[in-house]
C-alpha cells in the first residue's frame, strides 16, 4: 500500500474514506492543504497575570441521515431475448452479437423498512427505453408494508 | 521701656543706671546677653511700675552708638556689696512666631523640601539644614535673619596687625574636618494609575483575519475619513453558543492588574445581519464495519476486501452548524498599584586642605542618609511627582531638587567641619563693637601661616568697666579649602538637534547640573536608566497594553475542521472558538522596583579663609 509523506494512506484522501480521525499530529503536518493550528496548552486560570481566555463548545447541532432515493433489489424471473447485431458504422464487417432483453419479469422482493441512504435518484443509463408492462402487486421501496408481486418491463422497440 | 521699641538718640541716650561694669557676648545661633553691674538700686527690678527693657548705647564722643536691646532675665544675678549685677536678653517678645514666620520663607527648594521632612515636622530650625546657616539675632534691632556659616553677609572686620593685642591672640584647631560626605536618599512609593482598553476591534479584526463572514459597515465622513456604522464588531463562529455565553464577566479579575470592564458583554447581533448555516455532509462508517475495516488492516487482507466492508457499512448524514453573529464589546480596566523605590547614592568629597583629613578615615567621612514614604504622592505635600503614573520620580525636574537637597544636606556638613581652625584676638572697643554675627574678620598676623586669615566671626565679648580696659574679644571660624569654582558640563543633546526645542525638552547625555549656590556640580540623572519591567503607565495606550491576541478556532480552522473529518460534530467540540488576550501586568505583583542613582559629584570647593600650606 503506498503511503504519501503526511503517513495518511492514500485511500483515506477523501473524507467520505475516513475511518477514523487521523492523529493531530498527522493533520496539523499537512492534510488537504489546511494548516491546522495546535490549541494553546491549557493554562489554569490565575497563573498567568493579565492573561484571559474564553470560547467553549457550548450547544452543537444534530447529524441528520441524508434524505435520498430508497429502492429494492428485486430478483429476476424471467427474461425473453434477441440477438442484435451491432456493427462498427465505418466498417460493417466489425461487429458483435448482442443479447437485447426484450421483456424481464422481476419478483418483488421485501419492502426495505427504513429509507436508506442513496447517493443517486437518477434511473440507470437505459432504463428510459423500458416501459413497465405488467405490475401486480408490486409496492414501490419505502411507500408500503411488504408484499409479494411481479413486475415486467418490455423493450419499446420490440415488435 | 516697657517693650522694644526702636533706638531714638533723643530718648535713649540717657543714664538711667550707674554702670560699673558691662559685658556683651553673642555666640552663633544664640541671642546675645548684657551682663551688667549696677548700683544696688535697693527695689525689686520686677516690681510694679519698673520697666524690664532696656537700650544700651555707647556716647563716641562722635556719636551715640546703640550697642544692646535687651530684656531683664535674671535679678540679681549676683550681690558684691552695694554692686548687683543684670543680665539681660536680646530676645525679641514674639521670637517663636517671627521665627516661625521667617523660616516659611526660608522653604524654597531646594534649599528646603517637604518630601524628605517628616510629616508634622513643625521645628523651624529644620528649614536651615539645607542653607548651611545659622540663626542670628541682631542684638540691637533684635531682626531675625539667618547667616552663612561661612562667609558673613554684612561685610569683612579689618584687623590689622597693630589692631588687636598681641597676648591676647590665638589659634587653634577645632574639630576634624570631613574629607567627604557619603549621601544617600531613599523614597519608597506607590506608581499608581488606572484605564480603560477598548479591545473591541481587535477581538472584531483578528475574527475577520480568520474568515469571519460579517464586515464592518463604515459611513464616509462629510470631510473625509470613515466611521463604523456599528458600534461593535460583530464576529461570527461555528461555537457561537459557547463563545457567547462564556463571554468575560464584568468586574471578572483576571490577575495583573486587570479586570474586565462593566461594558463588557457579547449578544446576538441586530437582525439586520443575515443568519446562515454552514452544511457538512459526510460518510460515516458504521462500528461494526470499522472494527472489521480495522482487522482487515491489522491482517493485511487485500484492499478489495476492505472496500468490500466500507460499502457495505456507511450512511450518509449531514449537519447544519449555525453560524453565529455575535455583537460583542471588549472592554478591560487597568489599575497600577507598583512599588517603587528609588535611591540617590553619591559621595560628595571637599576641596580641602589635609588638616588631620584622610580620605579613607572614617572620621574624616560623614554619612546622612535620610528616607521618606510616600511623600511625592501626597497631595498635603504638592504631589511632588507630578503624576502618579511615571516610573521615576528623582529624575524629574521637582526630582533633581529633592536631589539637590540631599547634596545640599551634605555641602552644609562640609562647609561646617571645614571651619576647623578658630582664631581669636582682642581688639580695641572702637574697633570691636561694629562686629556682628553677619560678618567676617581679616585678621593679619605675622604668627599665623601665611600671615593672615580670613572667617565668620562666630562670637564676639564686648567688656567694658568703669575703672578697667575697654575691649572685644572676637572668635571667628577659619574654613580651610583650597577656593576655585567648579562649573558644570552642558553635555550632548541625545533627543533632538540643541535649540530645536525648548529646554525641559530636550535630554542631554553627560550633562552636569549646577546648584544654586554655584558651588556644586552632579551628574545629571538623565544619564541613568530606569530599573523596572518597562511598562510605561504615562503612555499606556492599547499598543503598550495587548502583548498578544490568540484566536483558535477561528471560522477558517472551524470550516477545515469539519470539512475534513468523519464526524465533524465531533471534532468541532475539540475545536470551539476561543479567545486569549494577554494584557501586560501592571499590577506588578507585590514586587518593589528598585531604582538606584549612583551621579558623579565634582568636589565641593570650599573658602580658602586660612592657608595651612602657605
Amino acid at each position: 500500500m503506498s503511503v504519501n509523506p503526511s503517513g495518511i494512506p492514500l485511500w483515506m484522501a477523501f473524507k467520505p474514506q475516513l475511518p477514523a480521525l487521523p492523529t493531530f499530529d498527522a493533520i496539523a503536518q499537512n492534510y488537504q492543504r489546511y494548516r491546522i493550528p495546535r490549541p494553546p496548552e491549557f493554562d489554569p486560570e490565575g497563573t498567568t497575570p493579565g492573561l484571559i481566555c474564553w470560547g467553549t463548545v457550548g450547544q452543537m447541532p444534530q447529524a441528520l441521515p441524508m434524505p435520498g432515493v430508497d429502492f429494492n433489489v428485486n430478483t429476476e424471473r424471467s427474461r425473453v431475448s434477441e440477438d442484435v447485431r451491432i456493427e462498427n458504422p465505418d466498417d460493417p464487417s466489425q461487429y458483435v452479437i448482442a443479447d437485447r432483453a426484450l421483456e424481464i419479469t422481476f419478483d418483488s422482493a421485501g419492502n426495505a423498512a427504513p429509507p436508506g441512504p442513496n447517493t443517486s435518484s437518477q434511473p440507470a443509463p437505459g432504463m428510459s427505453d423500458y416501459t413497465v408492462a405488467e405490475s401486480e402487486g408490486f409496492i414501490p421501496a419505502g411507500s408500503g408494508t411488504r408484499n409479494n408481486g411481479t413486475q415486467t418491463f418490455r423493450y419499446a422497440g420490440a415488435a | 521701656m516697657a517693650a522694644p521699641i526702636a533706638f531714638d538718640p533723643l530718648v535713649h541716650a540717657v543714664e538711667d543706671e550707674a554702670i560699673t561694669e558691662l559685658q556683651i557676648t553673642q555666640a552663633e545661633g544664640d541671642f546675645a546677653g548684657l551682663t551688667m553691674t549696677v548700683i544696688n538700686p535697693g527695689t525689686g527690678l520686677l516690681a510694679p511700675g519698673r520697666v524690664q527693657w532696656c537700650w544700651l548705647s555707647w556716647d563716641s564722643g562722635e556719636g551715640i552708638v546703640p550697642l544692646f536691646c535687651g530684656r531683664l532675665v535674671a535679678v540679681p544675678e549676683s550681690i558684691d556689696g552695694e554692686a548687683v549685677r543684670l543680665l539681660f536678653a536680646a530676645r525679641p517678645p514674639d521670637y517663636d512666631e517671627v521665627k516661625r514666620n521667617y523660616a516659611e520663607t526660608l522653604k524654597t527648594l531646594p534649599y528646603y523640601d517637604p518630601i524628605w521632612i517628616a510629616a508634622g515636622e513643625d521645628d523651624p530650625d529644620v528649614v536651615l539644614n539645607g542653607y548651611g546657616a545659622q540663626w542670628h539675632i541682631a542684638r540691637d534691632t533684635l531682626a531675625l535673619t539667618h547667616s552663612d556659616e561661612l562667609e558673613g553677609e554684612d561685610g569683612t572686620l579689618t584687623i590689622g596687625e597693630a589692631d588687636h593685642t598681641y597676648d591676647s591672640f590665638s589659634a587653634s584647631y577645632s574639630q576634624p574636618p570631613l574629607s567627604r560626605v557619603d549621601l544617600e536618599g531613599t523614597l519608597a512609593w506607590r506608581q499608581t494609575g488606572h484605564g480603560v482598553i477598548d479591545v473591541t476591534w481587535d477581538v472584531y479584526n483578528i475574527c475577520v483575519v480568520h474568515k469571519s463572514i460579517y464586515r464592518m459597515q463604515v459611513d464616509v465622513r462629510a470631510g473625509g475619513g470613515m466611521i463604523p456604522k456599528l458600534k461593535s464588531g460583530v464576529i461570527s463562529s461555528l461555537t457561537g453558543d459557547g463563545l457567547k455565553n462564556d463571554w468575560p464577566k464584568p468586574n471578572t479579575d483576571f490577575g495583573g492588574g486587570w479586570t474586565v470592564n462593566a461594558a463588557t458583554g457579547a449578544f446576538e447581533a441586530p437582525k439586520g445581519f443575515k443568519r446562515y448555516n454552514y452544511r457538512v455532509k459526510y460518510r460515516q462508517l458504521g462500528q461494526d464495519a470499522l472494527d472489521e475495516l480495522t482487522q482487515a488492516q491489522e491482517t493485511g487482507l487485500p484492499q478489495w476486501t476492505r472496500t468490500n466492508y466500507f460499502f457495505g457499512g456507511y450512511s450518509d448524514y449531514y449537519v447544519d452548524f449555525p453560524i453565529s453573529a455575535i455583537e460583542q464589546f471588549t472592554l478591560f480596566d487597568w489599575a497600577a498599584d507598583r512599588g517603587r523605590v528609588e535611591v540617590v547614592r553619591c559621595s560628595l568629597p571637599a576641596d580641602i586642605q589635609a588638616l588631620l583629613a584622610e580620605p579613607e578615615n572614617e572620621e574624616n567621612v560623614g554619612k546622612i542618609s535620610i528616607s521618606a514614604e510616600d511623600t511625592i504622592t501626597d497631595p498635603s505635600l504638592g504631589l511632588a511627582v507630578g503624576d502618579t503614573r511615571r516610573a521615576s520620580y528623582l529624575n524629574t525636574d521637582r526630582g533633581n531638587m529633592s536631589v539637590q537637597y540631599l547634596l545640599l544636606l551634605g555641602r552644609a556638613e562640609l562647609r561646617r567641619r571645614a571651619r576647623a581652625i578658630e582664631v581669636q584676638c582682642r581688639v580695641p572697643w572702637a574697633t570691636g563693637i561694629a562686629a556682628t554675627l553677619r560678618m567676617n574678620a581679616h585678621i593679619v598676623d605675622r604668627r599665623l601661616p601665611s600671615g593672615e586669615a580670613i572667617g565668620k566671626i562666630t562670637g564676639y565679648s564686648f567688656a567694658a568697666s568703669g575703672s578697667g580696659p575697654h575691649y572685644v574679644d572676637l572668635t571667628i571660624g577659619c574654613a580651610i579649602g583650597h577656593g576655585g569654582t567648579v562649573t558644570a558640563a552642558a553635555g550632548t543633546p541625545g533627543y533632538v538637534e540643541l535649540g530645536y526645542v525648548d529646554a525641559g525638552y530636550q535630554q542631554m547625555s553627560g550633562a552636569e547640573v549646577m546648584l544654586p549656590t554655584a558651588d556644586l556640580v552632579y551628574q545629571s540623572l538623565d544619564d541613568f536608566g530606569i530599573d523596572d519591567d518597562g511598562v510605561n503607565l504615562l503612555a499606556f495606550d492599547r499598543d503598550e497594553a495587548l502583548q498578544s491576541i490568540t484566536i483558535t478556532g477561528g471560522m477558517d480552522d472551524q470550516i477545515a475542521v469539519v470539512n475534513a473529518t468523519s464526524d465533524p460534530i465531533d471534532a468541532l467540540s475539540h475545536y470551539p472558538t476561543r479567545l486569549c488576550f494577554q494584557m501586560t501586568p501592571v499590577a506588578g505583583e507585590g514586587q518593589d522596583f528598585e531604582t538606584v542613582y549612583l551621579p558623579a559629584v565634582q568636589p565641593l570647593p570650599i573658602p580658602q579663609q586660612i592657608n595651612l600650606e602657605a
